[in-house]
């Protein structure tokens, strides 16, 4: 059964979901990443402007972009689960627009950012991230995405990326139970 | 046609939940779990799952390893030999396998599976003991054929060991869509159970001198099958 049609666990510190065919259960996203989302959104707002965000989950990139200094803050989330908890989150903030769907679907819809930070799961269509990537961003603009490796290379093969490293803490997990995070940053 | 059931075995596995590198998985230094000499019933025997995660895949890897004595046959020829199994109908995905030469189990089939052996004692690069067969979501028994390498190495060494993988495993190739292949067997006892090698076995000729000349050189004696020993009775 695919990610997007798994029944998620929303719990105070992670996400979660059992797959009940093969017995696992799956972490989505758990707030030891704190400090990554915050660094994450610092990166990509360092501009200010109009900000794409793919991929709601908990919200904490979503709340660390808002506390900068941008005009729009588009969120695209597919997760049938997800999208209820990010347009109440959105509710009461003026520059955020929610558009459902898979990134890959609604792509051609969107316009041109300054900054983008992509963080899926269960992404179907991750292996035309680095193609698709450039027709999103302004010139000038910068885009960072989770990065599931570690060391300086990245799942997406994009080139010319520098990495700001983070120690890192994470309990046992699913993702990520490495000691270092590599943020990757691009700029256009 | 003699049957030699298994005499060890174990069923290991790794991922995908934490494994984010297909050839980490596959060639890890130690499985994460492993089960030995089971005689389970719709056991998972091999497997390879590949699902979409938090930016990236995630990995994960079934095998089962099973260790043969040919004690009492290292002398004369083995032909025809073949491994059997009765698959379940517990399987799901693409159930293409192969079997290849695994080296654990001790210098003989003495000893257990141990969680180093899951990629290390296997012979690298792979040696193939059969080609890629299908496991078929069915009970309905199913005969493999061993190609030479596995009868050479049945003789000689007076064991067989193997190891077997899915073909998503097998082949080492990260393929990037998600998948989840999973081949569930009957195993069963190790004397009347339904993992076992059949296989022709002709008993060595006359080690004797005969009329002065030695065992050695009457190879076109000790090659004649038993139908044909009429015609040197009859000279």
């Amino acid at each position: 059964m695919v990610y997007i049609s798994q029944n998620l666990e929303f719990n105070e510190n992670k996400i979660i979901y059992t797959d009940a065919v093969i017995g696992v259960e799956w972490e989505v996203m758990m707030d030891w990443e704190d400090t990554l989302m915050s660094a994450s959104a610092a990166y990509i707002c360092e501009g200010g402007g109009d900000i794409l965000e793919i991929g709601f989950g908990m919200a904490i990139s979503a709340t660390y972009i808002q506390s900068h200094t941008i005009n729009s803050h588009t969120i695209i989330e597919n997760h049938p689960d997800m999208i209820p908890k990010a347009q109440a989150w959105a509710a009461d903030k003026s520059n955020v627009i929610i558009v459902e769907g898979s990134w890959h679907d609604v792509k051609d819809t969107l316009s041109t950012y300054d900054g983008l930070f992509m963080d899926t799961y269960g992404d179907q269509d991750m292996d035309k991230f680095s193609t698709v990537l450039p027709s999103l961003m302004k010139a000038g603009g910068k885009a960072t995405w989770w990065n599931s490796m570690t060391g300086s290379e990245n799942y997406y093969g994009i080139s010319d990326v520098t990495y700001d490293v983070y120690d890192v803490n994470p309990p046992l997990n699913s993702y990520f139970n490495y000691n270092q995070y590599y943020l990757p940053k691009k700029q256009f | 046609m003699p049957n030699i059931y298994w005499s060890k075995n174990a069923i290991a596995s790794i991922g995908p939940s934490g494994q984010s590198s297909y050839s980490g998985a596959r060639e890890a230094a130690e499985d994460s779990s492993n089960t030995t000499n089971t005689t389970s019933t719709n056991a998972i025997v091999s497997g390879f799952i590949r699902t979409s995660s938090r930016g990236g895949a995630a990995f994960g890897f079934r095998r089962s390893y099973w260790g043969f004595d040919f004690t009492g046959y290292t002398e004369g020829t083995i032909s025809n030999l073949k491994f059997n199994f009765k698959p379940s109908t517990g399987s799901t995905g693409t159930l293409s396998n192969r079997l290849a030469q695994f080296n654990g189990f001790g210098t003989e089939v003495g000893s257990n599976y141990s969680t180093g052996d899951w990629w290390d004692s296997i012979e690298n690069p792979l040696v193939p003991y059969s080609n890629a067969f299908n496991s078929p979501d069915s009970t309905t028994v199913q005969a493999i054929t061993l190609n030479s390498t596995a009868i050479t190495d049945a003789g000689t060494d007076g064991f067989l060991k193997l190891v077997l993988m899915n073909t998503g495993d097998y082949n080492g190739i990260a393929v990037g869509v998600d998948q989840s292949n999973i081949t569930n067997w009957n195993v069963g006892n190790n004397s009347t159970g339904n993992i076992y090698l059949s296989f022709d076995y002709e008993a060595p000729g006359y080690g004797n001198k005969v009329n002065s000349i030695l065992p050695a050189n009457v190879s076109q004696i000790n090659g004649i099958s038993n139908s044909n020993i009429s015609q040197v009775i009859g000279v």
